[in-house]
C-alpha cells in the first residue's frame, strides 16, 4: 500500500512539475485558445443599469477585442440573481450548451453558483494576464469563500462615503462622529435596506468596528462568536435608527433610492461600494463639483468583483479570451479612468512594465476619489458568507420583526 | 342544448395543452420545491417544514394581512373609478369621444415606473413637496407630510390605482358600448333620469363584467411585486416582497420558503376563484332570460 | 361643459406621468426646493443614439415576439370562447375560472417549472420559446375578452345564418367576427402590452439571445439614472400608442360604415 502511495506521489509531483516548469506550455496553449475564439461571438452577461460601464463595454472593450481578437462582444443585460437562476435550471434539465459565454458575478451569486457546480474550472490559472500580474493570495477567496480558479478578477472596489463639501465641513469619519452627527442633524443620513448589496456592507461596517475589528472573523464561521458579539453591533443601528431618515421607520429600498435622496438633498450623506463612483457623476454634472468621499477610520471594506465562465458556455475558448483581456494592463488602465468606470485594478502595479506602471501612477482620478494610500491604510477584508448571512438576518429579524 | 363531451374537449384541447404542459408543470415543480424535493442539490429534514417554520412566524400573517387588505383597495377603487371613467366617456359626444385613448397611458407604463412616478411626484423633496414650498404651503422638506413608505401601503394603493383603472375602463366600456341605446331611448321616453337609468339599466348590465374585472386585479395584486419593490414599508411589507428576497436574494438553499409562500398564494387565489364562480354562478348572464 | 371639466381632468390625470418623464429626460440637477431641473444636459440623448442599433434591434423583437403572442393567443382562444359562451355543460364555470389563473399568478410560481419543460422540449433560447411562454401567462385576457364578445354577439345569429345556408366559415366571417372584432382588439391590446412589458420570463427563457426591450429598460429603471430610464421609458410607450391609435381609428372606421342598431 505505502509503495503504491509512494509512486502515486512521484507521478504527481512530477507531472506537477512539468507544467509549472515551462511558462511556454501555459501560453503555448493560450495561443491555440486565441485561434480558437478568432471570429467568434462571446456573451456576456452583466448588470446593465450602469449608463458608465455599459458605455465602456461598447465603446472600449467590444471594439478592441473586435480589433485584437476578431471577437465580437455582446453585452446581455441581466441581473447576477436571474442568470444564476436560469444556469441552475439549465443543469437540472441537462442542457450543455448554454446561452451566455461570460459572467459578471461575486459574492453571494458566486458562491450559490459554485456549490451547484454551474461554473467552468479552474480557469484562472489558464490565462497568461492573471499568471503574469495578479497577486493570487489577494483573489483566494470571494467573500470568505474560496474561489479555486473558478473566477477571474476583473476589477477592485472599496466602500465610501459621499458628502458635499460645501454643505458639510466637519466630516464624521469615525462611528462616534457619525453618531453625533446624525443626533445634530437627524433625518439625514440613512443606509438602504440590507440585504441590499451597499446596505449591507454597511452594517458589515458597523460590525467590525463595533466589535473589535475584523481579524476574528476571518476563516471558519464560530457561531458563538457571532451569538456573543451581534448585541453590540444591533446596539449601534438600534441607537442610530431614531434619527434616521424618516425616523428610521422606512429604509431606502436600494443603492439607487438611497442616491436619489441624496441627489434631491433629502440626505446629505451617501454611500457607495464603488469609490469612483462620485468622481464619475461629478463628471456627468450629477454631483456638484464640491463633493468628496470619505472613508471610516474604523475600517473601509473592500472586495474584489470577477468573471467567471458558466458550465455550459457555448464558447469557452472566447469567453477565456475575453476574461484575459479585462484583466490586460491597458484595459485595467482604461477602467480605472473615472471618465470611464473608475473601478480600481486587481493588478499588482509593481508587476507591470515601467511604462504602463508610470500611467497608472498618473492617471488623475479627480479630487473625489481618495488617494490610494489612504484607501489602503482603512481597507479591511470581507467576512465569510455565513457571518453575512447571520448578520443580515439579525438586521431584519431586529428592524424588519421577521 | 348539450353537445356532446368530447367535442367539447376536442374545441378546448388547443387551449389545455399549453395550460397543463407548461403553466401545470410549472406549478407542480413548485409544489414540490416547497416541500423541499428537486431543489437543486440540497437536502431537507421532512416534508412541509417550510410550511411549518412559516406560519409560526407573527410576520407572514402581518403581511398576508397587510397584502390582502392594499390589493383590495386598490382593486376595489380602480373598479369603481373604471365604471366612472367608462360611463362618462361613454356619453361624451362623437366629436370628443377620441380623448378616451388618454386612458391607455398607465397602461403602457411598466408598472416600476408608475412606482418612480409617485416617488417623484410624492417624497419629501418631490414635485409636490417643491410646489407646495412655491405657494408657501410649507417652507421645507420636513413639513411636508409623509405619504410615502406608509405602513398601510398607501403609496402602493395609489400607484395601484393608477396602474389598473385603465384596464377596467378598457374592460367595462368594451361591454357598455354593447348596450342597446334603444333601452335607454325607451327609459327616457317613459320619463326617467340619468340617475335611474344608470343605477337601473346600466349599472346590472356592467355587474357581470365588473366582477370579472374585480377578481382579475385583485388576484393578479396579491402577487405582484413590481411596485411594492419600491414602494412600501418593509415592516410587516407585502408577501410578494418577501418572496422576490428569499427567491433571489437569499442562499439558495431557502429556495422552499419561498416556493411555500408562493404556493399559500396559489391556494389563496384558487379559493377566491372558486368562491367567485360559485356566486357568479346563480346570477350568470348567460342563463338569464331576458 | 361638464363634459370639458372631464376632459380636462383627465388630461392632467393621465399626461402627468409623461410630462415629467419628459422633464426628466434633460434633467441634470433637481433639488427640493425646486420646480424644474436647475441645470439640464443631453447626457440620456447623447447615450441612446451611442446605443441606437441595440434598442432599435431590441424594439423591434419586442414588437415581434409580442404581435406573434397576439395572434397565438387569438388562435387557441378563438374556439374555446365560443364553447364557453354559448355552451352548457358541467364544470364550465369552474374550468372558465381556473384557465384565467396563468395570467393572476406571480410569474416567479410556475417559472422554473416552465423552464425546465422548455428546456427539455429544446425550446429555450429561440423566438418560439419565448412566444410560447407569452402565450401562456396572456392568453387568460384573450379568452375573457372573446367569451364576453361571444356572449353579446349570440348564438342566435349565427344559428339563423346556418339555417339559410351558409358554411361554418362563411357564418364566422360575415356573422360572428363583425361583433367581436371590438372583443378582439381589446384582448389583443392587453396581450401586446403584457408582453412587451415582460422581462424576466422573457430573460429566462429567451436566454439573452431573444432580443428584447424591457431587458434593455429594466436594469435602467432600478437605478438612479432617471434622465436615461426616462427617456428609455418615453420610447417604450411610443410603440403600444402608436398600435392603440391605429386600432382606435380602425374600431371607428369599421363602427361608422357599420351601424349597429
Amino acid at each position: 500500500m505505502k509503495k503504491i502511495i509512494l509512486i502515486a506521489a512521484l507521478i504527481f509531483t512530477v507531472s506537477c512539475s512539468g507544467k509549472k516548469g515551462s511558462e511556454d506550455a501555459v501560453f503555448e496553449s493560450f495561443e491555440d485558445t486565441i485561434k480558437a475564439a478568432e471570429n467568434t461571438t462571446v456573451r456576456f452577461a452583466m448588470w446593465g443599469g450602469s449608463s458608465s460601464i455599459n458605455s465602456w463595454i461598447d465603446t472600449y472593450a467590444a471594439p478592441e477585442l473586435e480589433k485584437r481578437y476578431k471577437i465580437r462582444l455582446v453585452r446581455i443585460p441581466s441581473d447576477a440573481a436571474v442568470f444564476v437562476n436560469k444556469l441552475l435550471t439549465e443543469k437540472q434539465a441537462g442542457r450543455d450548451t448554454g446561452s451566455m459565454d461570460l459572467l459578471w458575478i461575486n459574492g453571494e451569486n458566486f458562491k450559490n453558483a459554485k456549490e451547484n457546480g454551474l461554473l467552468y474550472g479552474p480557469v484562472s490559472g489558464s490565462l497568461p494576464n492573471f499568471v503574469k500580474y495578479v497577486d493570487p493570495e489577494t483573489v483566494e477567496y470571494d467573500f470568505g469563500y474560496p474561489v479555486e480558479g473558478y473566477e477571474i478578477p476583473y476589477g477592485r472596489a472599496q466602500f465610501v462615503f459621499e458628502y458635499d463639501s460645501a454643505v458639510i465641513k466637519d466630516v464624521p469619519d469615525t462611528y462616534k462622529k457619525l453618531m453625533e452627527w446624525v443626533k445634530k442633524n437627524p433625518g439625514k443620513f440613512t443606509y438602504p435596506q440590507p440585504p441590499d448589496f451597499t446596505g449591507s456592507a454597511f452594517i458589515r461596517q458597523v460590525f467590525y468596528a463595533a466589535t473589535g475589528g475584523y481579524k476574528q472573523y476571518q476563516g471558519e464561521y464560530n457561531r458563538e462568536l457571532f451569538e456573543k458579539n451581534r448585541e453590540k453591533a444591533m446596539a449601534y443601528l438600534k441607537e442610530l435608527s431614531p434619527r434616521l431618515w424618516n425616523d428610521g421607520k422606512v429604509y431606502p429600498k436600494s443603492l439607487a433610492a438611497l442616491e436619489t435622496l441624496f441627489e434631491k438633498g433629502e440626505v446629505l450623506i451617501s454611500m457607495n461600494y464603488n469609490q469612483g463612483n462620485a468622481a464619475n457623476k461629478i463628471l456627468q454634472g450629477r454631483y456638484p463639483s464640491t463633493v468628496k468621499t470619505f472613508v471610516m477610520k474604523n475600517g473601509s471594506l473592500y472586495n474584489t468583483h470577477f468573471t467567471a465562465i458558466p458550465f455550459n458556455a457555448p464558447n469557452k475558448a472566447g469567453a477565456m479570451v475575453v476574461a484575459n483581456f479585462l484583466l490586460s494592463p491597458e484595459a485595467q488602465l482604461s477602467k480605472k479612468d473615472p471618465a470611464n468606470w473608475g473601478d480600481f485594478p486587481v493588478l499588482e502595479i509593481s508587476k507591470l512594465h515601467a511604462e504602463i506602471r508610470k500611467k497608472f501612477t498618473l492617471l488623475n482620478s479627480g479630487g473625489a476619489v481618495l488617494p490610494v494610500e489612504v484607501l489602503e491604510k482603512y481597507a479591511v477584508p470581507e467576512m465569510s458568507p455565513q457571518y453575512l448571512e447571520a448578520l443580515e438576518k439579525e438586521w431584519e429579524k431586529v428592524f424588519t420583526g421577521k | 342544448m348539450n353537445y356532446s363531451r368530447i367535442k367539447i374537449l376536442l374545441y378546448l384541447l388547443p387551449l389545455l395543452i399549453p395550460f397543463c404542459v407548461i403553466f401545470l408543470s410549472g406549478i407542480f415543480l413548485a409544489v414540490m420545491q416547497s416541500m423541499g424535493i428537486f431543489v437543486f442539490s440540497y437536502t431537507y429534514p421532512e416534508y412541509f417544514f417550510a410550511y411549518r417554520e412559516l406560519f409560526s412566524q407573527g410576520w407572514f400573517y402581518h403581511s398576508l394581512a397587510l397584502t390582502l387588505f392594499v390589493s383590495l383597495s386598490s382593486s376595489l377603487i380602480s373598479v369603481i373609478g373604471g365604471i366612472y371613467i367608462s360611463y362618462r366617456i361613454w356619453k361624451l359626444p362623437e366629436s370628443l369621444k377620441k380623448w378616451g385613448i388618454l386612458t391607455r397611458i398607465p397602461l403602457i407604463l411598466p408598472h416600476i415606473t408608475v412606482g418612480f412616478i409617485v416617488i417623484l411626484l410624492f417624497s419629501r423633496s418631490g414635485f409636490f413637496s417643491s410646489l407646495s414650498n412655491f405657494l408657501g404651503l410649507t417652507d421645507s422638506m420636513e413639513s411636508f407630510p409623509l405619504i410615502l413608505y406608509s405602513r398601510l401601503g398607501i403609496d402602493i394603493i395609489l400607484a395601484g390605482i393608477y396602474k389598473e383603472t385603465p384596464f377596467a375602463v378598457i374592460m367595462i366600456y368594451a361591454v357598455l358600448s354593447r348596450l342597446d341605446k334603444r333601452l335607454i331611448e325607451t327609459a327616457l321616453m317613459l320619463g326617467a333620469g340619468s340617475r335611474q337609468i344608470f343605477i337601473r339599466i346600466i349599472l346590472p348590465h356592467l355587474v357581470p363584467v365588473t366582477g370579472t374585472v374585480f377578481i382579475i386585479l385583485f388576484i393578479y395584486n396579491i402577487g405582484s411585486f413590481e411596485i411594492p419593490y419600491v414602494l412600501g414599508s418593509s415592516n410587516p411589507g407585502m408577501l410578494s416582497i418577501r418572496i422576490f428576497d428569499y427567491f433571489f436574494q437569499k442562499d439558495l438553499s431557502m429556495r422552499p420558503f419561498a416556493m411555500a409562500m408562493l404556493v399559500v398564494i396559489l391556494i389563496f387565489s384558487t379559493l377566491f376563484i372558486y368562491l367567485y364562480s360559485r356566486l357568479i354562478a346563480g346570477v350568470d348572464i348567460r342563463d338569464r332570460k331576458i | 361643459m361638464k363634459h370639458k371639466i372631464f376632459i380636462t381632468f383627465m388630461i392632467f390625470f393621465f399626461l402627468l406621468p409623461p410630462a415629467l418623464l419628459s422633464i426628466y429626460t434633460f434633467s441634470q440637477n433637481w433639488p427640493y426646493p425646486q420646480l424644474l431641473p436647475t441645470s439640464l444636459s443631453l447626457h440620456s440623448f447623447n447615450y441612446i443614439i451611442s446605443q441606437k442599433y441595440e434598442i432599435l434591434a431590441s424594439l423591434f423583437s419586442s414588437f415581434l415576439y409580442s404581435i406573434s403572442s397576439v395572434i397565438l393567443t387569438l388562435a387557441i382562444t378563438l374556439l374555446p370562447a365560443r364553447i364557453f359562451a354559448w355552451r352548457k355543460f358541467r364544470g364550465r364555470i369552474i374550468l372558465e375560472s381556473l384557465l384565467i389563473t396563468p395570467a393572476l399568478l406571480p410569474a416567479m410560481l410556475f417559472a422554473m417549472g416552465a423552464h425546465y419543460t422548455f428546456l427539455k422540449a429544446g425550446i429555450t433560447d429561440s423566438f418560439a420559446g419565448v412566444v410560447l411562454i407569452l402565450t401562456t401567462v396572456s392568453y387568460p385576457y384573450m379568452l375573457r375578452a372573446l367569451t364576453a364578445g361571444f356572449i353579446a354577439c349570440g348564438e342566435d345569429s349565427a344559428v339563423c345564418s346556418r339555417n339559410l345556408g351558409a358554411g361554418p366559415l362563411r357564418t364566422f366571417i360575415s356573422v360572428e367576427l363583425p361583433v367581436i372584432f371590438p372583443s378582439i382588439a381589446a384582448g389583443g391590446s392587453i396581450v401586446f402590452l403584457v408582453s412587451f412589458s415582460e422581462y424576466f420570463l422573457v430573460f429566462l427563457i429567451g436566454g439573452g439571445i431573444v432580443p428584447s426591450y424591457s431587458g434593455y429598460l429594466f436594469p435602467f429603471l432600478n437605478s438612479s439614472e432617471h434622465s436615461i430610464s426616462s427617456l428609455l421609458t418615453l420610447i417604450f410607450l411610443v410603440i403600444p400608442m402608436i398600435l392603440f391609435f391605429s386600432i382606435d381609428i380602425l374600431l371607428r372606421l369599421y363602427y361608422s360604415r357599420r351601424y349597429m342598431v
